[in-house]
């Protein structure tokens, strides 16, 4: 039974040292660990061989046995001191025991100075032991060296290295305690070696230990390959059970005691086995996939499938939740959540999962980005690794696993925080890594969208500026709007209510002019009531014009367009203003006409009143006024001329602006106009869809043209 | 001087009557003294309600409507007059105001009025002869 233990240590122990050597063929704890493993295997070998001797007999063994347990401390003592940042144990030690203990002891090893010999009872060997055996309590002090130096790097460890600490420590203390105790101090002092089997237990309590260790606790990262071994140890156990289960089955129940009987036997069996392996291969498999795979990704697929994500999107919570997303079912982790820090609290971009807000408002959070920021090596956060904190408590109360802090330059973007590993798995080094090199892209595709964001919300708050000032001016415009009908009310109520007086005085000045039987007044009286009544026509013509430009600019000015003979408007304003015409002894001749216009009539009334005003005012008496009319492609053109005093080249250009009164060109009864009719014709004729112009030679006279829409 | 003539060859005739309505004392005066001295029988209400109740009783040849009224302006007597027609026939309407460019004046003419004329455009003279022009007699 020993022997099968001691087999089956010196195994493992292989297995643990070729994988640990393999894993990192430069790092000293990995090296000096598997220096360590190996010989603990041999040593097992070589035990088993001192139970069950081959070639040689048991003392032989019982020597290699020493001959490697001698040189265990150098490697244990250097991996105490290498693990985990490879640092080098003190010189003067290693000097000291390889002087001391291994040339003596290898000197006297295979005299009898040593071990003298071995005696055999019925039940076990003893050992029986020389002076030199002595030279074993050299070997105790420095394991025990070895194993102080482990509690001291446990003490100063945190996290997930104090894990490893403490197994390897339990593991090795176990086999170095029990080697200490059984294999050196009980033969030294109890004179016996009937206990020596106790250390090739612990041996294995060493490796299992360890095994754990690197499971759980990511010793060595060499988890994957562990498992692996471990799965296919079970699996080549299971077909050896097999073999056996099957032979002995087959043996109760026929005669295999002739040889060919064995053969067939074997062959039939093997037979079996090999149909076994191909069915069981594949369970195993899945098995073992199930049990110990399913943290198992393609760190490159994910890495490109960040990539992607971050490529498609520049809106925060699309990025967000895919990257989430994609985290969670690579990794399989049971929840994850993006933060955001702004000035030392953080608020949530998107989660998925089971998570709780960190109760502080995410300063602790902010302090880890900011720490980060700080020394930028440590850029990811992960709860077994770090010492009982407060830190610790916050991921702990979170649900918090890993927090990678997501910084551009020296700006702290906020934070990824996964939950942990469905499977229960701890974050693996490789795990670690990964998010070490997605963090500054991830951190920047962050940024970019919180830019773009602050974009977004900027032309958001714009908008709703924009809208405000719209509705302001709107509300302004309504408001001038209401003025500016108030005002034109005011307007055509006050021109309304100062016509009427000046209807009166007009009429009764009139009624006093034409009435003989009021008596004869005198000329003068007459001259002066004929000042009054020209003043007061003069009033009249004023408001009308105030009136007319109100409505005009306001809007509000009635525009009716119909058919109508341009030629019998015309006569119907000379016959309304042949009286003026007659008086001041100017002929007004209006060419007799077919044309039609579409235009407002009260407009072109108004036009013509104007225009034959202002002939009538700048044309000296026995000069003439002509209105002619001719067809001009699709509008009919007016033209009244007169043989006035025209108007200077200089003033052409105001002549049809507001209050553009010419002030070279005062008429020959000096009488004042408005400076409003001819842009109130330049406005009734616009709106009939017509042009006015003017042509003039100063001194000669004026023709004013405009044309109209044909209507016929 | 024809004017005058033509005044008194109407009081010959039988004379035609008109109803003025005009709020404006100075003004209804004076229409009604020249209109009378042309020939016409003037009847002048001051406001709109009794120039709708003149108007109701018919007769007039020619009816002559302010439009800004107190009490009812020119245009309600107009729809009242449309909707309860007078007792007597009466002939046009004019509309004789002061408003100008206006759509209460369109409204007027579509209400039936033959014209309008704005006061302060016409002198007395040119008034009268503007309404024996409405009523088909010669200038």
């Amino acid at each position: 039974m020993v022997v099968i233990l001691n087999i089956l240590s010196a195994i493992l122990s292989f297995i643990l040292a070729v994988l640990v050597f393999r894993k990192n063929k430069t790092s000293l704890s990995n090296i000096s660990f598997a220096i360590f493993s190996l010989t603990t295997s041999v040593w097992a070998l070589a035990f088993a061989l001192y139970y069950f001797p081959i070639i040689f007999d048991s003392l032989f063994w019982i020597k290699v046995v020493y001959l490697l347990v001698i040189p265990m401390p150098i490697a244990m003592l250097y991996f105490a001191y290498a693990f985990p940042n490879n640092n080098k144990p003190r010189k003067l030690w290693l000097l000291l025991y390889s002087l001391l203990n291994v040339p003596i002891v290898y000197s006297i090893l295979f005299t009898n100075w040593f071990v003298a010999g071995i005696i055999k009872t019925p039940e076990r060997f003893e050992t029986s032991l020389g002076i030199g055996y002595l030279l074993v309590l050299v070997w105790v002090i420095f394991l025990s060296l070895g194993l102080f130096r482990l509690v001291g790097g446990y003490i100063s460890s945190k996290g997930i290295q104090r894990e490893q600490f403490l197994y390897i420590f339990l593991g090795l203390g176990v086999f170095m305690v029990t080697s200490i105790v059984f294999d050196a101090l009980t033969p030294l002092f109890l004179h016996t070696s009937r206990y020596f089997f106790l250390s090739c237990i612990s041996s294995l309590v060493f490796v299992g230990l360890t095994t754990y260790a690197i499971i759980k606790h990511r010793l060595f990262d060499i988890r994957f390959i562990i498992i692996r071994v471990l799965v296919y140890a079970s699996f080549i156990t299971f077909l050896v059970l097999a073999y056996v289960a099957i032979v002995s089955f087959i043996g109760i129940f026929f005669n295999v005691s002739t040889t060919s009987n064995g053969i067939a036997l074997e062959v039939l069996t093997g037979f079996i086995i090999i149909v076994l392996f191909i069915i069981f291969q594949r369970i195993f498999q899945r098995i073992s996939k199930k049990l110990f795979y399913i943290d198992r990704y393609n760190p490159q697929v994910l890495v490109a499938k960040i990539g992607e994500i971050i490529a498609s999107s520049i809106e925060l919570s699309h990025i967000s939740e895919a990257m989430l997303k994609e985290f969670l079912s690579q990794m399989k982790i049971n929840a994850g959540s993006l933060v955001i820090s702004w000035e030392g609290t953080v608020s949530r971009v998107k989660q998925i999962g089971e998570m709780e807000n960190p109760s502080d408002n995410g300063q602790e959070l902010c302090k880890i980005i900011e720490d980060v920021i700080k020394a930028p090596g440590e850029n990811v956060v992960v709860k077994d690794e770090i010492a009982e904190s407060g830190r610790k408590q916050l991921m702990e109360k979170g649900k918090y696993s890993v927090i990678l802090p997501l910084i551009v330059g020296e700006e702290a973007v906020g934070a990824l925080i996964l939950g942990s590993k469905i499977s229960g798995q701890v974050y693996s080094t490789e795990d670690v890594e990964i998010l070490k090199i997605l963090a500054p892209q991830i951190a920047a595709a962050i940024k970019n969208a919180l830019s773009y964001d602050q974009t977004k919300q900027f032309n958001l708050l714009l908008q709703v500026k924009i809208e405000n000032a719209t509705e302001n001016l709107k509300n302004a415009n309504d408001k001038l709007m209401d003025l500016d009908k108030l005002k034109d009310e005011f307007v055509s109520i006050t021109s309304h209510e100062l016509r009427t007086p000046m209807t009166v005085i007009k009429g009764y000045v009139w009624r006093i002019l034409n009435d003989k039987k009021e008596g004869e007044i005198s000329e003068k009286t007459k001259q002066r009531l004929q000042v009054i009544y020209d003043a007061t026509e003069r009033e009249i013509a004023l408001v009308n014009d105030v009136l007319n430009i109100s409505r005009i600019e306001a809007g509000t000015m009635i525009f009716d367009p119909k058919v109508f003979n341009i030629g019998s408007l015309a006569e119907i304003v000379k016959k309304e203003l042949s009286d003026s015409f007659t008086k001041k002894k100017i002929s007004l001749m209006v060419q007799k006409t077919t044309f039609k216009v579409n235009a407002d009539e009260d407009n072109i009334h108004q036009v013509f009143v104007n225009l034959l005003a202002n002939a009538l005012k700048f044309t000296n008496a026995g000069g003439k006024v002509k209105i002619q009319f001719k067809k001009n492609g699709e509008f009919i053109e007016t033209a009244i001329s007169d043989t006035g005093t025209g108007i200077e080249k200089n003033d052409l250009p105001k002549l049809f602006t507001k209050f553009g009164r010419l002030g070279n060109t005062l008429s020959p009864d000096s009488t004042a106009g408005t400076g409003l009719g001819l842009y109130i014709c330049k406005k009734m004729i616009e709106r009939s869809r017509g042009n006015i112009s003017v042509k003039s030679i100063f001194g000669k006279g004026s023709t004013f043209i405009f044309d109209l829409p044909n209507g016929s | 001087m024809t004017t005058r003539a033509r005044g008194r060859y109407h009081l010959l005739m039988d004379r035609k009557k008109l109803l003025i309505v005009e709020d404006d004392a100075a003004t209804r005066a004076l229409y009604k003294e020249v209109l009378e001295e042309a020939g016409f029988v003037v009847d002048a209400a001051a406001d709109g309600k009794e120039g709708l109740e003149k108007a109701q009783e018919g007769g007039y040849s020619l009816l002559i409507f302010d439009i800004m009224l107190p009490k009812m302006d020119g245009l309600s007597i107009m729809g009242e007059l449309k909707t309860s027609p007078a007792k007597k026939p009466n002939g046009k309407i004019l509309i004789l105001t002061n408003l100008e460019h206006d759509t209460v004046v369109q409204e007027g003419l579509k209400l039936g009025a033959v014209d309008y004329i704005v006061k302060s455009s016409v002198n007395p003279g040119e008034l009268v002869e503007r309404i024996k022009g409405y009523l088909g007699e010669a200038i």
